[in-house]
């Protein structure tokens, strides 16, 4: 029996070597001053965006969250961080490798729950209108069902591992393993994520984001989320058992210095659901859109 | 009798002043060293401050020797017993300044002191937007 695994193992060593030999010769400048990639040590740092746009809801009989008031905070001490809904402990940090502890409250119930933590700074659609209401005809299949006629899902807190690398001055890499720590789903999640970040294309006191990044989600994760069974109905056509699932996402930021105080940002987003997510009778679409165009104002 | 209570008070003297000359920037052959200024302001800590210093030396018998800047040789004097030179530096962290014989004997030695005026101190952002975006 040939032994193939042998060669591949190499080939991941020497793979694995290279990234470290990588990573060990990138030199970084040090944080000498508050900006993009620095913060004050022991600040509170707060800003708010003032515009419109929308984060679409995938489930059937859910509206879509419109986008108007969104606050940023964040305080950096020697090691422990809290960064919107981020509470994170470095026990690790140099110059071009980060590894942090870090909780956090999972999205997907934001989803599910208009009242969960994350959608108390976006107002709630003010004319009610959901797309239940828009599309009657196809809730009359019976491979869809709508969020309302489901059991309610918990929302979750997740902790876990993050390791930021910065590649260089204009490039960050994160990865993160998480697991729920409030038995809700009993199962992990993570995500590998990329930034580059540019300036210019023609426009002076302009920066441009562009993130790429892949979400997993364990079958536990999405079993509890977007899998129908017995505690959501007693129909059985509408049963589905949830499995793992890779969702990959793109995101471009763009953001124009007014003055000292304000600027001027737009932001898009996909993320490209799994066919373990959108195959569900609950998810209608296959995408996850986010929009926004603001100012901020950094205080 | 006499002759050993004399030399027991002569070794404690000795064992009293010791420790002084160790500290003093006279080291070996009564070399005076003084440098100009001995503090150096930067905005923030790892600043590099660029500066000229006033090196002044006297030493009771002519000497030959060199000024070293950690490690590296800055200036050097020959059968010398005084001298005054403005030389040119560059540091970002505390720096110990060396005036050295031929056969690596110290004459004498000070520290340029390196100081902040901020003492604030910056870390990596690590990029937790909100979970819903």
């Amino acid at each position: 029996m040939l032994n193939y695994r042998k060669p591949l193992k190499n080939l991941h060593l020497k793979y694995l070597l290279l990234l470290f030999v990588l990573f060990n010769r990138l030199t970084f400048a040090q944080c000498m001053e508050a900006n993009e990639q620095c913060a004050p040590i022991d600040e509170w740092e707060f800003s708010l965006a003032i515009g419109t746009g929308i984060l679409s809801n995938p489930l059937h009989g859910s509206s879509d969250i419109p986008l108007i008031l969104i606050p940023e905070v964040s305080y950096y001490g020697e090691q422990i961080f809290f960064v919107n809904n981020t509470l994170g402990y470095s026990f690790y940090e140099d110059n071009i490798f980060s590894l942090s502890t870090i909780s956090l409250i999972n999205r997907e119930n934001a989803f599910f729950n208009r009242w969960h933590p994350n959608n108390v700074f976006v107002p709630l659609n003010s004319n009610g209108i959901s797309d239940s209401s828009l599309n009657f005809d196809e809730s009359l299949v019976q491979d869809e069902i709508n969020v309302d006629e489901v059991a309610n899902r918990k929302w979750a807190i997740d902790a876990g591992l993050q390791a930021n690398w910065f590649l260089s001055e204009e490039s960050h890499l994160v990865i993160r393993l998480l697991h729920d720590v409030n038995n809700t789903y009993n199962g992990f999640n993570g995500k590998i994520e990329f930034t580059y970040r540019f300036t210019g294309l023609g426009i002076a006191n302009t920066q441009w984001k562009i993130t790429t990044g892949v979400n997993w989600l364990s079958r536990q994760k999405v079993d509890y989320y977007y899998g129908i069974g017995e505690r959501d109905t007693k129909d059985p056509n509408y049963f589905y058992l949830g499995k793992p699932a890779l969702n990959p996402y793109i995101k471009l930021n763009s953001s124009y210095k007014i003055n000292n105080d304000w600027r001027l940002t737009f932001t898009v987003r996909s993320e490209f659901l799994a066919s373990a997510v959108s195959d569900s009778p609950l998810v209608k679409d296959e995408v996850i859109k986010t929009m926004f165009l603001g100012v901020v104002y950094d205080y | 009798m006499t002759i050993k209570i004399f030399s027991l008070v002569l070794f404690v003297v000795s064992a009293l002043v010791m420790p002084k000359c160790l500290s003093s920037n006279t080291l070996d052959n009564n070399v005076e060293l003084s440098l100009t200024p001995l503090a150096c302001f930067v905005k923030r800590i790892g600043d590099v401050c660029h500066l000229t210093i006033k090196v002044n030396w006297q030493s009771v018998a002519p000497i030959k020797a060199c000024l070293y800047q950690n490690g590296e040789k800055m200036h050097c004097w020959s059968d010398t017993r005084k001298a005054t030179k403005k030389i040119m530096i560059s540091l970002s962290e505390n720096m110990q300044f060396i005036l050295q014989g031929d056969n690596n004997e110290i004459y004498a030695q000070r520290q340029v002191t390196i100081s902040a005026s901020t003492s604030k101190r910056y870390r990596r952002r690590l990029r937790a937007d909100w979970s819903l975006f």
